[in-house]
Order: C-alpha cells, then sequence, then structure tokens
C-alpha cells in the first residue's frame, strides 16, 4: 500500500509527512497541478491534499481532480463528501437544509430584484456574507435596509472583492490591540502595504458577484463553538467574540475546557457528521434559543493553535478521553486504517 | 409520484413539460433560484433542470443544489455524474483520464513558468482553448510556440473574457455566407452590437485566468462524429468542418446515414458512458490513426431538428432502429423509469 501526499509547507502535509515517516508508511511527494498527475497517481492507493481557500489554484480544479480519482479507485483525503461545500456558503445551505441539520436560516438571491422584495419583508440585522472566506472576512453585520440595498446594488454590478483589504487591516489592529507584540506590529505594517499591492490570491480570483447571501442574526452569542469532528473524536474550541463585535471565527481568544461544551452541540455534530460522511467537519455553533445552531463548516482550519490546545476528545458515546492532540495525525491515521481495511476486503 | 421540473423556456423543459401532459405525469413547476427551493421539493421525488453554459446564474449554484439534493434522496436530471464535468474542460481531462477513455491528449497548467517549459519541449500546432464554451466558441489553432506564449502571458495576467466576442462575429459571418438568409444578416448585426455591449453572461462571468489548457490538433479530420448517448440508446450526427477551418463543433453542416458510423466507435461510446454512469452523454470523436478519440463531453446540447432529424438509434447491442428520435422525451421516460423502479423497491 502506498500513498501520495500533496506537498505544501505550512499546510498539514507537514505533519502527514512526519505521521508516514514515524510509522514506515510507504508515500510518495506529488504536485497535483502537474498535467500528468493522473498518472502519476497510477502506483498509489490514495492522495491526500490539504488544499484551502488561499490557494487559488486548488480553486481551478481541485474538486475537479477529487471527482476524477474517486472514479479511477484512488481514495483521496480530502474526498468528495467532506470537500465539495468547502469555502462555499451558498453550497453549505442548500446541504444542511436538504439533510435537515440545525443551521441558522439563510437566504440566496440570484436576482436584484428578488432580493430588494425579501428585504421589504424581512427583519434586520441581518448578516451579510461571501459564500467563500474564513476567519470571518467577507462578514459584516447589517443593520438596516437602506444597508442591504446597497449591499444588493453592488452584488450585481461591480461585485465584491474576493479578500476586503481594509477590513482585513481593521482585523489586524485587533490582533494588535489583542497581543500588543512586535508580530503584530509587522502584521498592521503588511496589511498597509496589502491596501495597495494585491496578493497572488486577489489578482486570479475574481470578484463575488451574481448573488447575494444574507444570514440570520442570533443576538447575545459572545462566543461560538467549534466542534471539529475526526472519525469517532470530536474535539472543541470556544471561541469569543472580539470586543464589540458579534464575530468569533478568527478572533483568537479560545477556550478549551471539556465542562464549557453542551452536550448536545456534540450530540448533533456527531449526527451531522455521519449524515454528511465526512473524514473531517469543522462545526461552528451559536446557541438560539438554548439550542445548537451550524452557522458553517469546513474540512479545514489553521494547524498550530487552537486545535493543538484541546485537552482531549469526546468519542461518539460522548466519553471524554484526556489525550493529546494532533488532528493531523488522526485524520491520516483514519485514511490509512481505512485503505488497509479496503485493500483486505478486496 | 411527483416530479419538479425548472421551467427554462427553449431548454428541455419545454418538451418534458409537454411529455407530462400528454402522458398525465404529476408535476409542478419550479424556480431553482429560489431561497427556499429544498422546501418547495418536499412533495417531490425528483428535479429535471437542463441548466447550460448559457445560464451564468447556473454556474454559481446548479452543482451545489444538484449534489445536496441527491443527499435528500431526491432524484435530478441531470445528476452529479452526469453534469458535474459539463463545460468544463479542465475537469474532463481528469476525468477521462481517470477512467482510461480514449481522450485526445491534453495538457493543463496552473503556472506561467511550467507552461512556458513545456512550450519548449511539445510540437506544434497545439489546440488552445478555455475550460467552458460551447459551438467551438473559445477554440484556436496554435500553430507556433510565440503563439503559445502569447496566450499564457494573457492566461497568468489579465485573463480571458469568457466568450470572445471577435470570434462570435467571425462565426456569425461565416453563418451569413453558409445561410444567405435573412436571420444570418440579423445576427450579424447583432454580433456588431454585442462588440459593444456585453451580455449579461459577460457582465456576471468572471474572466478565465490562472490556468492554460492545450489539446493535440489532430490533423485530416474533415468532420467529427458526434454520439449522444441516452440511457439504452446511441443517436449520431457527423458534422462537417467550417471551410478553411479545423473546428466542426457548431458548423452546422452535417449528416446522418447510419452507414456513416463505425460501429467501433458506438459500442466506445456506450461503454465509456457505462463507466461514467452519466444518464445523457454527448461526445465529440475525432480519428486519430483510424481509433476514434474523444475531444469533448456534454451532458447536453441543442433542442430541436438537429438531433430531431436523426433516422433512428442504435441500442447497446448495435442494433439500429428506425424510430422517431426526440433525445429530450428519452431522457424524461428514463428518469421516470428509474423512480418508477425505486419507488416498487
Amino acid at each position: 500500500m502506498k500513498i501520495a501526499i500533496h506537498d505544501h509547507p505550512g499546510s498539514f502535509s507537514d505533519r502527514w509527512i512526519t505521521y508516514c515517516l514515524e510509522n514506515r508508511i510507504d508515500f510518495k511527494k506529488i504536485n497535483c497541478s502537474d498535467t500528468d498527475i493522473i498518472n502519476q497517481l497510477d502506483d498509489c492507493d490514495g492522495l491526500m491534499w490539504n488544499w484551502n481557500q488561499d490557494d487559488y489554484k486548488a480553486e481551478l480544479f481541485a474538486r475537479q481532480l477529487v471527482r476524477s480519482l474517486e472514479k479511477k479507485g484512488i481514495k483521496v483525503f480530502p474526498d468528495t463528501n467532506t470537500s465539495w461545500h468547502f469555502d462555499d456558503k451558498v453550497g453549505q445551505k442548500y446541504l444542511l437544509e436538504a439533510i435537515e441539520a440545525p443551521f441558522v436560516k439563510s437566504y440566496v438571491f440570484y436576482s436584484s430584484q428578488e432580493a430588494l422584495n425579501w428585504i421589504e419583508k424581512t427583519s434586520f440585522p441581518k448578516v451579510f456574507k461571501l459564500r467563500g472566506g474564513a476567519g470571518s472576512t467577507n462578514v459584516s453585520l447589517v443593520k438596516t435596509k437602506k444597508k442591504a440595498r446597497r449591499l444588493i446594488k453592488k452584488a450585481f454590478s461591480s461585485g465584491f472583492p474576493p479578500r476586503n483589504r481594509m477590513s482585513n487591516l481593521k482585523d489586524r489592529f485587533g490582533v494588535l490591540q489583542r497581543d500588543k507584540n512586535l508580530a503584530a506590529v509587522k502584521k498592521i505594517v503588511g496589511g498597509i502595504g496589502r491596501l495597495f499591492i494585491p496578493t497572488e490570491f486577489e489578482r486570479f480570483s475574481h470578484k463575488q458577484k451574481g448573488y447575494i447571501y444574507f444570514q440570520d442574526f442570533i443576538p447575545n452569542n459572545y462566543y461560538d463553538t467549534r466542534l471539529v469532528i475526526i472519525g469517532n473524536r470530536c474535539f472543541g474550541c470556544r471561541r469569543y467574540c472580539r470586543k464589540n463585535d458579534f464575530r468569533a471565527s478568527g478572533s483568537g481568544l479560545c477556550a478549551y475546557h471539556p465542562e464549557l461544551f453542551d452536550k448536545k452541540s456534540i450530540q448533533y455534530a456527531f449526527e451531522t457528521a455521519r449524515k454528511l460522511k465526512t473524514q473531517s467537519v469543522a462545526f461552528d455553533f451559536v446557541m438560539l434559543n438554548n439550542e445548537p445552531k451550524i452557522v458553517e463548516i469546513s474540512y479545514c482550519f489553521p494547524m498550530e493553535g487552537a486545535s493543538d490546545n484541546c485537552p482531549g476528545y469526546w468519542d461518539s458515546n460522548l466519553t471524554w478521553h484526556d489525550n493529546s492532540i494532533n488532528l493531523q495525525s488522526f485524520m491520516v491515521e483514519d485514511f490509512i486504517n481505512k485503505l488497509k481495511m479496503e485493500n483486505k476486503t478486496s | 409520484m411527483k416530479i419538479a421540473i425548472h421551467d427554462s423556456p427553449g431548454s428541455f423543459s419545454d418538451r418534458w413539460i409537454t411529455y407530462c401532459k400528454e402522458n398525465e405525469i404529476d408535476f409542478k413547476i419550479v424556480n431553482c433560484y429560489d431561497s427556499d427551493i429544498i422546501q418547495q421539493l418536499d412533495d417531490c421525488d425528483g428535479l429535471m433542470w437542463n441548466w447550460s453554459q448559457i445560464h451564468y446564474k447556473a454556474a454559481l449554484c446548479a452543482r451545489q443544489l444538484t449534489k445536496a439534493l441527491e443527499k435528500k434522496g431526491i432524484k435530478v436530471f441531470p445528476d452529479t455524474n452526469t453534469s458535474w464535468h459539463f463545460d468544463d474542460k479542465v475537469g474532463q481531462k481528469y476525468l477521462l483520464e481517470a477512467i482510461g477513455a480514449p481522450l485526445v491528449k491534453s495538457y493543463v497548467f496552473y503556472s506561467k513558468q511550467e507552461a512556458f517549459d513545456w512550450v519548449e519541449t511539445t510540437s506544434f500546432p497545439k489546440v488552445f482553448k478555455l475550460r467552458g464554451g460551447a459551438g467551438s466558441i473559445n477554440v484556436s489553432l496554435v500553430k507556433t510556440k510565440k503563439k503559445a506564449r502569447q496566450l499564457i502571458k494573457k492566461a497568468f495576467g489579465k485573463g480571458f473574457s469568457p466568450i470572445s466576442r471577435i470570434s462570435t462575429l467571425n462565426d456569425r459571418f461565416w453563418i451569413w455566407r453558409r445561410d444567405k438568409n435573412l436571420e444570418a444578416v440579423k445576427k450579424v448585426l447583432g454580433g456588431f452590437g454585442r462588440l459593444f455591449i456585453p451580455t449579461e453572461i459577460e457582465r456576471f462571468s468572471p474572466n478565465q485566468k490562472g490556468y492554460i489548457y492545450f489539446q493535440d490538433f489532430v490533423p485530416n479530420n474533415d468532420f467529427d462524429t458526434r454520439l449522444i448517448v441516452i440511457g439504452n440508446r446511441c443517436i449520431a450526427v457527423r458534422r462537417y468542418c467550417r471551410k478553411d477551418d479545423f473546428r466542426a463543433s457548431g458548423s452546422g453542416i452535417k449528416a446522418y446515414e447510419p452507414e456513416l458510423f463505425d460501429r467501433n466507435n458506438i459500442q466506445m461510446a456506450f461503454e465509456t458512458a457505462k463507466k461514467l454512469k452519466s444518464k445523457s452523454v454527448a461526445f465529440d470523436f475525432i480519428l486519430e490513426n483510424n481509433e476514434p478519440k474523444i475531444v469533448e463531453i456534454s451532458y447536453c446540447f441543442v433542442t430541436g431538428k438537429f438531433y430531431d432529424d436523426c433516422p433512428g438509434y442504435w441500442d447497446s447491442d448495435l442494433k439500429w432502429h428506425d424510430e422517431i428520435v426526440n433525445p429530450q422525451y428519452f431522457i424524461i421516460e428514463d428518469f421516470l423509469t428509474e423512480l418508477n423502479e425505486r419507488a416498487i423497491i
């Protein structure tokens, strides 16, 4: 048995490679953007590739490559069930509604007239989001009809850049206020530079237009609950909102103590992951009338920090395991085990 | 049993609706772009939606909606297997290579340097294509390294408009020369107008950039063979190239006589459709050293005379059936049969 790993330093692949070396798993490093990638994988049983929203190239072909490899009988992480809805809140709206998951009510419109009609009969505030973007980028609170109308006009004319430079800079100021260190200052300087010089991502990503997406605003949530399900394990992280802000994702203000987490949310997370058939999924939950509701989902997340600090995990019987955590090792472990099982049965 | 049909006049839905009325099939009309479409389909077993490359809105949501509905247990035409690679030559390259189908050799690069390096080692001419576009728009012959380098620079610079206005106008001139009628004149005038006024598709579709796609040029093909496999039927059209042009798709010059079509080719179409698990797939075949090779695939195609004029079809035993061809009826017939079978199980 042999697997291929798309080696991208700084991504999950670092730890996958370490795991393979430590556990003597036969693997080879490949570059998924090679034109002959399908042939290169002829001698492999599986492929692991941690692509994310910052990789504009992956956006062009990752889903297509994954589906094709699945047709070839090659197992992939993330597979189609795990990744097709990644960084796509519109896709997630359809999917979570379809499987009747507890989802914060969301709305999508593909014509300005329909969107304008809707704002006349809905209530405010609402949360405006672009379909893509992590860490609360491209998310804002819309308090009035007037502001909603302005956003609709923009969505159906010039559109929105996939990265909001100004909001990015503001977030960096938030980090400076929180951390008060040299790294945060450097980030501010970088953010000011980025007001004028687009990143490679911006140059190759296109404007978001032709649709508009809103989500109900759920008040009185001073934190959200991020639960990550990998196989039979659930990891929890409570993320507090930024000061004077309704957004928790990306704030970096985290707590991990197991008592902080509501068992119902953990149960919902396991159930939903099972319905989705995902290999790895992170849920962001908020509370609506004491009921946990999903805001969005994602198969991947930042590697260091939050996820490493969890003091253990729950299994699907909701039993707590006081273990050290390495989410990326769990992913590759599950992946290899599944491959071994399939090899045995075939 | 009840189905939903997304009604888009001029698309397959016209005939699907007629079929339902003629055969007393319970159906309702839906708009797949409605925000509450998932709930609207609560009382339905299936959804039929003929979206295509001219519907920019569908590019934003059709694949996602289809995937979600499949999770809900609602049958969809086109389903994911049939449609995920539609209007996406890059996706088709991976897929057809993965299933070992006879695809004309294709190349895709996601960095300027890798594409430049390849230009130095390959031979010309090659065919340049954008991943999307029907009827040979966004397709051109690249005869020299220099031209290839120019295209690569553009692909990794400002990119290509999803619709080439000049090439559309050229095609309309060609139709005018072919048909010499008032309709063609109107189209040429429209094409002139479109040089200055973008269509809605152009306004809402992003420039194509960040990748470049080439395909081997296979000479000595004065026509291509379009084979459409819908379930157990294969219909065929030979499409001749435009004069002094290597492109057949969109030429409108055609022939249907069953003797024109090679049985191996039809066999290959059935086999590939089976591997793809597609409910409807049109293959464009050309010949390379007497071997049929696929240029591209598509789940949908024009409605009307073009395929209605086929004098019959082959079944998967390659037996010819001298019957009236109505591809849209074939599609809905198969869809309802599968739904009925599912209901029995």
